[in-house]
């Protein structure tokens, strides 16, 4: 009822060498919540815009339903879209709002009451019905812009940022309202953000793009634990993950006056120079770790205590790796205000003693979980983090 | 160049008082700083424009002629106003300019929307629609004076592409110079209307648009549900400005055009008010006419507006 | 990421007919568009034709072609017309109430946008209003107004007079430039010791210069074309202004076309050059209004 194919499609803009959307295929199951992800302009709106058929496509295809809907106009292709400034008519009603797309598909009067008054009562816009948008605060807008993709029962939501004007606190909580809506719909959506942890969060897959070329699509635990490239590895987790580049010597992983033994699963040859991805996670206490895992011996520069959490963060004497369009625009947080040319690494601990700057401590490293990547390339090489981490993902999937 | 409706209402940013501390005098001194910025401004609007403004009204009492004493009348004038032909003939020529006012909003309307569409050659356009904005109603007036000359380049054009039956006094003919009198002011205002439009559209809301098509509107639909109703302050913007155009802004290009012949034929109550003013040296009565003026522009362009704001129930 | 042209969005391609229709409406819409502008840009090379030829050439083919240059009209237009005294007449009353306008609606609108005190808001809606009133309407007591000070036919009384005219407009187009300008920055300058007048001038300025080109050269291009008031105000021939001065040539020595056209293009000058050069400015001024 509602599957999306995608075949090399491709968006080419006159003036841009740079193709916006580079041949990218994707298969999207009915009833599947798929993420696009990346950071700004990497092409994701543009190619929803392209499956909903208000920007043309350059070359490739797109099926919906496997029937070709490359050139049909949108009204012929059974999507509804959520946009990101939701796109209300500021002339009509809340009500009007939701009837307006069945009128103009002339569906009986009759039907168009049942529908309407279904969604509203489902999403509690009733009360507010006969208010325009210019009444409604952002969470309710969204909520209309929600109610009139629904009361379309299309084969398709897309949405575009559709959470991206609500505050912080809102935007979480409207996740989850998503996320169990799809569970009660059932709706093939494909859903564009710029924000890794809206996408980890909701994509049952999760496709990421950058500069219009599709980087890995997997579930949230591949992307997280077997990301393909650099890229991906930088993109999605938070805190982001640690990047160093170590020389393979002898056994051992050596970077800034470190050194630990290469894992078990790893293939490295012996006196290659990798970059070494530490998850922040894989960082733990020595006390409270397993008497065999690795050491680092470190003095701590920074220490964010969230409660439940605790995020050490120290620098490593070993030039910093960076990715760039890793860090999006909106994280700039993450913008360093002192010029320091060295790796700064942040380990995620439990909060079990207080830490503060300037403490040396020593933290164990979970080497099961190290990823590798090609420095030149940006490549995962063979035989980054396995093991556990499969079953794990399997059981996810599952 | 006219009041948007929401002037006054400045939600500009916070408000800058002067220094907290001090003694207070210096706070006194503070708090009359924004007075002592105002005040050479002030001065000059009021003794030349507020002040002038009531004194129209005075005046309007009077018979004045320029260098004696204004002489206290009563309704003298106003009584005579209503029984003056050439006042209801200039008011009549001007509520015909009023009554295309559809034409003057859908033309530039249209333009504007084709460079919108990015027609082939746009920035010419845009730039050529421009042009006649930057000239002089005089420049306008005598050039058109010789294009529409009975031997001028209009009419040889005519003949040459073989219409040369069409060819007549443009601007000597009861009955025509009028109309052409009008479409050369639309043509004068163009560029303006066309780049007020044009900005206007290219602030729309593209992701309204992309969802009227989503929703599937046909072009017609988006264009009236979704476009119009954003354009719609503009356009009445720009109705205002027109019809303040038309009552005040034909007097010098029909004094170097036309000088309000053939006859009294393209006189508009402007041109009236100038003529019984400094040419006859009524400047009682000529006051009278210009209270008359305004009293007229005034309910014209509220009707204009309700016009404009009745087709908003209409959508639906 | 959503700012794609229009242009750029998808068409449905429909069957051959009704594409060769729309091609055919097309076409016929360009050539609407084309006939617009070239009766647009006719006039220039009209005139600028008709100022370099001799009268019989264009009795000959008044839309035409000129047959042989001559300056023969320009000569004159500075002999007979005294174009020069005219384009200097304008400038002097032109160029003095440009500046003062400037100096006043700057202090006006720093005021009212950057100040809070008693009537603020009334303040600015008497100069909107203002704004809405047509100078046709209140010639005659402005008129009476110079009169009244001796300032009739004298310089100053039409400078005054602009200056007056323009300064509802200049304030609002200068306010609204000015309320772009945060006022924290104000307060910070305000902190660091600077006074009113000092922040007007080191901070607000700078950062509304834009604004101030426009306004400026707006300013001028109304005043330059401005017909009525100046018609009104200088009735003696020393005094008499480019428009007035061009305006009753015309009406009195029907024959000269050249001469006339030479004239008129010369006054064209300034409008012209502002043209090409401050376009944009100029946009950006009449269209500050309409999108508020």
């Amino acid at each position: 009822m509602g599957s999306i194919q995608l075949r090399e499609v491709t968006k080419a803009f006159p003036k841009s060498k740079a193709a916006a959307v580079d041949q990218i295929s994707l298969e999207i199951a009915d009833g599947e919540f798929l993420v696009l992800v990346g950071p700004s302009g990497c092409g994701k709106s543009t190619l929803l815009r392209m499956i909903a058929g208000i920007e043309d496509v350059s070359s490739g295809q797109i099926l919906i339903d496997d029937a070709d809907a490359t050139n049909a106009p949108p009204k012929e292709r059974d999507i509804a879209m959520v946009f990101q400034s939701y796109a209300l008519y500021p002339q009509m009603t809340v009500a009007e709002n939701l009837h307006f797309a069945l009128k103009l598909r002339k569906v009986p009067k009759a039907e168009r009451i049942e529908r309407v008054d279904e969604v509203m009562r489902m999403l509690r816009l009733k009360e507010l019905e006969s208010r325009t948008p210019g009444q409604l605060s952002g969470g309710q807008r969204q909520r209309v812009a929600m109610g009139r993709a629904m009361v379309r029962e299309p084969a398709a939501f897309l949405m575009d940022e559709p959470l991206s004007n609500l505050d912080a606190k809102l935007r979480i909580a409207m996740r989850s309202e998503l996320a169990r809506l799809h569970e009660r719909l059932g709706v093939t959506t494909i859903y564009v953000t710029h924000d890794q942890t809206e996408a980890m969060t909701l994509g049952q897959r999760v496709a990421v793009l950058r500069d219009g070329r599709l980087q890995q699509v997997g579930t949230p635990q591949e992307l997280f634990h077997e990301p393909r490239n650099l890229f991906v590895a930088a993109f999605i987790g938070s805190p982001t993950i640690n990047l160093v580049e170590a020389e393979v010597r002898g056994g051992s992983l050596r970077f800034g006056g470190h050194a630990i033994p290469v894992p078990a699963h790893a293939r490295l040859t012996d006196g290659a120079t990798v970059v070494v991805g530490i998850r922040p996670s894989a960082f733990e206490l020595a006390e409270l770790a397993d008497d065999a895992a690795p050491r680092l011996a470190v003095r701590l520069e920074v220490v964010e205590n969230l409660g439940d959490e605790l995020h050490a963060i120290f620098p490593v004497d070993a030039p910093r790796v960076d990715v760039e369009g890793a860090v999006d625009v909106e994280q700039a947080g993450d913008e360093q205000l002192l010029v320091d040319e060295r790796a700064l690494f942040t380990a995620a601990l439990a909060p079990r003693r207080p830490l503060a700057p300037g403490d040396e401590v020593e933290l164990a490293i979970d080497t099961s979980r190290l990823q590798f990547f090609d420095p030149e390339s940006g490549l995962a090489l063979a035989g980054s983090a396995t093991g556990e981490h499969e079953i794990e993902r399997k059981v996810h999937a599952g | 160049m006219t009041a948007s409706p929401d002037t006054p209402s400045v939600g500009g940013p916070a408000q800058v008082r002067g220094p907290a501390r001090g003694t207070r005098l210096r706070r006194a001194a503070a708090r009359a700083t924004p007075l002592f910025l105002l005040a050479p401004a002030l001065a000059l609007l009021a003794w030349l424009m507020v002040f002038p403004a009531a004194d129209a009204v005075r005046l309007a009492f009077t018979d004045w002629d320029g260098f004696s004493d204004p002489k206290w009348i009563g309704l003298d004038n106003f009584k005579d106003l209503l029984s003056d032909d050439r006042f209801t003939q200039a008011l009549t020529h001007n509520l015909i300019i009023i009554a295309v006012l559809p034409i003057w909003i859908a033309v530039p309307y249209s333009l504007a929307w084709g460079l919108h569409r990015k027609i082939p050659g746009w920035r010419f356009f845009r730039f050529a629609f421009f042009l006649p904005v930057v000239l002089s109603p005089v420049v306008i007036g005598v050039y058109y004076g010789m294009f529409l000359d009975p031997n001028g380049p209009f009419n040889g054009l005519l003949r040459a592409i073989g219409l040369g039956g069409l060819a007549r006094e443009w601007t000597n003919e009861p009955g025509i110079a009028l109309p052409v009198v009008i479409v050369i002011v639309i043509w004068w205002t163009l560029g303006i209307g066309v780049l007020i439009f044009l900005s206007a559209l290219s602030n729309l809301d593209g992701e309204l648009e992309d969802a009227a098509r989503v929703d599937g509107a046909s072009r017609w639909q988006i264009q009236r549900h979704v476009i119009f109703w954003q354009m719609r302050p503009v356009i009445q913007f720009w109705a205002i400005i027109i019809v303040i155009l038309s009552f005040t802004s034909f007097f010098p290009l029909i004094y170097t055009l036309t000088e309000g012949g053939p006859g009294f034929a393209t006189a508009t109550v402007d041109f009236y008010l100038y003529q019984e003013a400094f040419d006859n040296g009524n400047l009682g009565y000529a006051s009278a006419v210009a209270v008359a003026l305004v009293v007229v522009i005034g309910s014209v362009s509220g009707l204009a507006v309700a016009l404009l704001r009745g087709r908003r129930k209409a959508i639906r | 990421m959503s700012t794609q042209t229009v242009a750029g969005r998808a068409r449905w391609a429909p069957g051959s007919a009704a594409r060769i229709g729309r091609r055919g409406r097309r076409v016929a819409v360009w050539l609407i568009f084309a006939t617009l502008a070239a009766s647009t840009i006719y006039p220039l090379f009209f005139l600028l034709s008709t100022a370099l030829r001799t009268s019989e050439d264009y009795r000959r083919a008044p839309g035409g072609l000129p047959h042989e240059l001559t300056f023969d009209n320009v000569q004159r237009a500075f002999s007979e017309m005294d174009i020069g005294r005219l384009a200097l007449n304008s400038l002097l009353v032109v160029v003095p109430a440009v500046l003062l306008l400037t100096v006043l609606s700057c202090l006006a609108a720093y005021a009212l946008v950057h100040f809070e005190f008693p009537l603020r808001r009334t303040t600015l809606a008497i100069v909107a209003a203002l704004m809405a009133l047509p100078p046709a309407a209140i010639v005659i007591p402005i008129f009476k107004a110079i009169l009244d000070v001796n300032l009739l036919n004298n310089r100053l009384g039409l400078i005054l007079a602009y200056a007056a005219l323009q300064l509802p407009f200049s304030i609002f187009l200068l306010a609204s430039f000015m309320r772009a300008v945060p006022g924290e920055l104000l307060k910070a300058a305000m902190l660091d010791g600077a006074g009113p007048l000092r922040t007007l001038w080191s901070v607000v300025l700078p950062l509304v210069r834009p604004g101030l080109l426009t306004l400026m050269t707006l300013n001028f291009l109304f005043l330059w074309n401005e017909f009525l008031y100046s018609l009104v105000l200088l009735q003696r021939e020393p005094e008499r202004t480019m428009m007035v001065g061009i305006g009753q040539f015309q009406g009195h020595f029907d024959q000269s076309l050249g001469i006339v056209s030479a004239g008129l293009m010369m006054s064209m000058i300034p409008p012209l050059l502002i043209f090409f050069f401050f376009q944009r400015d100029l946009a950006r001024g009449l269209t500050t209004g309409a999108l508020k």
